[in-house]
């Protein structure tokens, strides 16, 4: 695996639109980023803004019954994703691509122990004999921190806690030994110092395997602990685009600033004041014209509302950023 | 006229033709009927679809369809008092239990397992052997047997809306257990037992069949397609018109009460509910009932 | 000094697990008070019981023993109409904003409802104070005849607060009010109980998991596990200074915004897994996942003094500080 150059997640005008038996809706409209090998590219937005179907559809992990029309590219290690047939998906999604969901049990059957379906999983992925891959899965698990890991095998979903459910489902992200790591909001439903041990083991990992990881979030707090590169999603289009210290010291966007604000961090002041984005998202059902954060931005000019502004290079930033907002970078230059 | 369109959309026409013209036979049955259920003529005895009686006589010379339309008055009267005394009763215990729970739960629980243990056959014949065989301890053994199913059924429901939040916060509030119960778990109980009610409702007619059939219910000379089944029972070589005619009257109710039980399950119900599902948890429920 | 109008004393929540018919005490002796015009923050993560305290308060979950004083009576033992006439003085704020709205109700409907239980038997009076209410919260009016499915989450919650509004309360109790709504739209309701706090003068206990909101609205924080408050401390005092090394864990594994705080920070990483409640650690409670622990920590500590209005229960509140000894990732 010797392609330093060629990135080994490339997406590229990427666009999905969902069809339902009542309507249609785009929730992810043109977005391209690329993740090196051993980076962590963290996709930020809000609930409805497309980050996770921006990364489940091109591997066939939406809901059944869910129709989605997509457009433009996903390579991994430049082979399309939307061109691949569902046995070759499937392969990718065992092997080169590890996937990690924010509860990774439920898809577990809860009446057998897990042992027996972990190793289900790598015996088919890996072509290895039953016991290998139960001295497989014995690693795995004991390389995501849970400690005597035959004994976990013999145990049922239910009887896991959060935090040892996520370890075991970054095991199973990880069982393929994939080059790119994709986790959906991994730390969510977990409490803060469960988090922290979670964004430790995922950190530690990818020094480990040197893999590119996705890691999908609202949480800015886990962005700035993990990530290096920080895509911000809003309405189905990318924001903003570039390194984390860029993104979350000086954000350019009107919304990334919006949103941050919205996370008081516990080292502002005592007296600061709660401050949000006034007003909702906007309805995904119908076509935006302009700018899709216009209605509910301070900065909005009379041309943001008519216009779809396109990602823009943002100067005098330290690395390479991208912000779709020609008001802001105007000021920046 | 909107409401009824609607109802002709979730229920499709075949049942509601089927289920209506049913109703309409039990209501003015008495005055479509060509002759009187009951009469005696022995000079038509056993004579075959004539004009006299279109669908023939039976060996005493009382015309078939008088005493099939008679029938379908004796049953669906029967289903239907069952179902609301059964369903009232049922509701009533129901929401009692799973409102409150505790040792009032407990007890509405025991006593509905105790329903399910016993096979409802043996409660009305213990029911009929005490009281002695009439329509009317028909009826009452029935919803003795029937008040399990839908007190279980409303306590499900019931206990599962108590615990949502809305219901809580009306407890916050300070709202009365009556107000809660009555303006907010019995809507929600209502609409699940109403479902429960129009497939059942097949079942019920079928049991009034069995007993009558067994000589526990209806009583000659009242007429019900049971008992007529029983009667006809020993000219089935000679006119089999008598045995297979109550037969597909009972056939066709049960299908009829079947169909809408179904589609109203699936109206409210859209994409959880498939035709399949539904055979399914009413197979589970049955196997529950029989556990 | 202000008289509390909230003072719960040693409250004890136990409930019976179904299946071995075990005490879990997920509520264990808890003493905490409220003054009026304040907000008080209750932290904790799932399943230490913060939420089982705020539930029994509000009469949800049966208290097994302890008192909840208000206005001067032991809300426990308050029965009948009067005594509901006092509960509903105390209202509560659930998570989910559209579960805790009826499906079958429209805005207008529940707050209607919510005044007639209140007592408001003039219909005209209800439709015009029902206007007020929305007012109140910062819906527009054209809202009454809305669905909770027809709202966004914002919406919703405004609702539920107006809904609360409706029994006149002294107290609110809220259940994580914001934990699911959209970051972007919680400050609106975050605001909205500093509003009225300031303009009404209503106490709350803020029952959250995330410090870095209840340390902006907040004046004082209680600091909860495994059943048992921990730490208790004005908010200056208690983020400046924690003084229990739980809390102090607890705050090092928030993550920070900034990245450069955050890659340059000491972090405590707990090990191992909340005991379970049915069989708590004796002593300390936090003793089994305890950096600092000492033979000491087998007996209960005592909740000990450490600032004015501040104090630990760790038997070396004041002298442990488990994340200046951590190193730097």
């Amino acid at each position: 695996m010797n392609s330093t150059t060629m990135p080994p997640l490339e997406v590229d005008d990427f666009t999905v639109t969902l069809h339902t038996p009542t309507l249609s809706v785009r929730p992810v409209d043109g977005v391209s980023y690329s993740v090196q090998a051993g980076e962590v590219l963290a996709v930020v937005g809000e609930s409805g803004s497309g980050k996770t179907i921006l990364n489940m559809a091109p591997l066939d992990l939406l809901p059944v019954g869910v129709d989605a029309e997509m457009k433009g590219s996903v390579r991994f290690e430049g082979r399309d994703l939307l061109n691949m047939s569902t046995s070759e998906l499937e392969a990718v999604r065992g092997g080169g691509i590890g996937v990690v969901f924010q509860d990774p049990l439920s898809a577990l059957n809860p009446v057998r122990k897990i042992g027996r379906q972990l190793t289900e999983g790598i015996e088919r992925h890996l072509g290895l004999t039953p016991t290998q891959a139960e001295n497989r899965t014995a690693e795995l698990l004991t390389l995501v921190g849970l400690p005597d890991p035959k004994s976990r095998m013999q145990q049922y979903p239910h009887e896991l806690s959060g935090g040892q459910r996520q370890r075991v489902g970054i095991a199973m992200g990880i069982s393929g030994e994939p080059r790119v790591l994709i986790a959906d909001e991994p730390t969510t439903a977990l409490d803060v110092t469960v988090q922290a041990q979670i964004v430790e083991l995922l950190k530690d990992l990818q020094k480990r395997m040197g893999m590119a990881i996705v890691i999908i979030t609202h949480d800015f707090g886990v962005v700035s602990g993990l990530a290096d590169k920080v895509a911000v999603m809003y309405a189905g289009r990318l924001s903003e685009l570039g390194s984390v210290r860029d993104v979350l010291i000086d954000p350019a966007h009107p919304y990334t600033r919006g949103l941050l604000q919205s996370v008081p961090s516990l080292t502002v002041p005592m007296d600061t004041k709660f401050l949000g984005l006034p007003g909702q998202p906007p309805n995904m059902a119908y076509r935006i014209e302009g700018c899709a954060f216009a209605p509910r931005c301070i900065e909005a000019r009379a041309d943001c509302h008519v216009n779809r502004p396109s990602l823009l290079s943002v100067p005098h930033s330290a690395s390479d950023r991208l912000a779709a907002c020609p008001v802001i970078v105007n000021q920046f230059a | 006229m909107i409401w009824l369109r609607k109802t002709f959309h979730i229920v499709g026409w075949p049942t509601l033709l089927l289920v209506s013209s049913f109703a309409f036979i039990a209501i003015f049955g008495s005055v479509i009927s060509p002759y009187d259920p009951t009469m005696q003529n022995l000079s038509h005895s056993m004579q075959s679809f004539s004009g006299d009686h279109w669908l023939g006589a039976d060996n005493l010379g009382r015309d078939t369809l008088s005493r099939l339309i008679a029938g379908a008055q004796t049953t669906l009267l029967g289903v239907v008092t069952v179902l609301l005394l059964a369903g009232t009763v049922g509701m009533m215990l129901g929401t009692l239990a799973g409102y409150f729970g505790g040792w009032l739960d407990e007890i509405v629980m025991r006593f509905c397992d105790f329903g399910f243990s016993v096979p409802s056959l043996f409660v009305a014949l213990a029911f009929v052997g005490v009281f002695g065989p009439s329509y009317g301890n028909m009826i009452l053994a029935l919803s003795i047997a029937w008040v399990p199913i839908y007190a279980r059924l409303t306590r499900g429901v019931v206990a599962a809306a108590a615990s949502q939040a809305y219901i809580e916060s009306l407890r916050v509030l300070g709202a009365s257990p009556a107000r809660i119960i009555f303006r907010h778990l019995v809507p929600v109980a209502l609409g699940q037992v109403l479902v429960y009610a129009s497939a059942d409702a097949g079942l019920l007619a079928l049991a009034i069949a069995n007993l009558s059939f067994l000589g526990l219910g209806v009583q000659p000379p009242q007429a019900e397609w049971g008992q007529m089944l029983v009667s006809a029972m020993p000219y089935i070589q000679e006119a089999p018109r008598l045995v297979i005619l109550p037969g597909i009257a009972l056939t066709l109710l049960v299908i009829g009460f079947n169909l809408l039980g179904e589609r109203i399950a699936l109206a409210k119900n859209p994409r959880a509910m498939s035709r399949r599902k539904l055979t399914l948890r009413r197979a589970i429920f049955k196997k529950e009932l029989e556990a | 000094m202000l008289e509390p109008i909230l003072q719960i004393t040693d409250l004890k929540t136990h409930f019976r697990d179904s299946r071995t018919g075990a005490d879990i005490r997920a509520c264990d002796g808890v003493t905490l008070h409220l003054n009026p015009g304040e907000i008080v923050g209750l932290v904790g993560e799932s399943g230490c019981g913060k939420s089982t305290l705020g539930r029994t308060i509000v009469g949800l979950e049966r208290a097994r023993s302890g008192s909840i004083m208000f206005k001067g009576q032991d809300v426990l033992a308050l029965k009948g109409r009067e005594g509901a006439a006092t509960r509903r003085e105390i209202q509560y704020i659930f998570q989910d904003p559209l579960s805790s709205l009826s499906p079958r109700q429209t805005v207008g409907e529940a707050l209607n409802e919510a005044l007639i239980i209140n007592g408001e038997g003039n219909s005209a009076a209800r439709r015009a104070r029902t206007l007020e209410l929305l007012e109140e919260v910062s819906l527009p009016s054209q809202l009454v005849d809305r669905y909770a499915r027809e709202m966004s989450g914002g919406q919703r919650q405004r609702v539920c607060i107006a809904r609360a509004l409706a029994a006149d309360p002294k107290v609110l109790v809220c259940d994580e009010p914001v934990s699911s709504l959209d970051v972007s739209i919680r400050a609106q309701i975050m605001n909205l109980f500093l509003k009225l706090r300031d303009d009404m003068g209503m106490a709350c206990l803020l029952i959250a998991h995330d410090l870095s909101i209840v340390r902006l609205a907040a004046q004082r924080v209680y600091v909860m596990y495994l059943g048992q408050i921990m730490e208790e401390g004005q908010s200056a005092s208690l983020y400046r200074k924690p003084a229990h090394p739980y809390t102090q864990a607890l705050l090092s594994a928030v993550p920070l915004t900034n990245p450069d705080e955050e890659q340059s920070r000491r972090r405590i990483l707990l090990r191992g897994e909340v005991p379970s409640p049915i069989n708590p650690p004796s002593g300390c409670r936090f003793r089994t996942r305890c950096p600092a622990k000492q033979s000491e920590c087998e007996t209960m500590p005592p909740l000990m003094p450490f600032e004015p209005g501040h104090g630990a229960r760790c038997h070396f509140t004041g002298k442990v500080d488990i994340v200046a000894n951590a190193a730097v990732p």
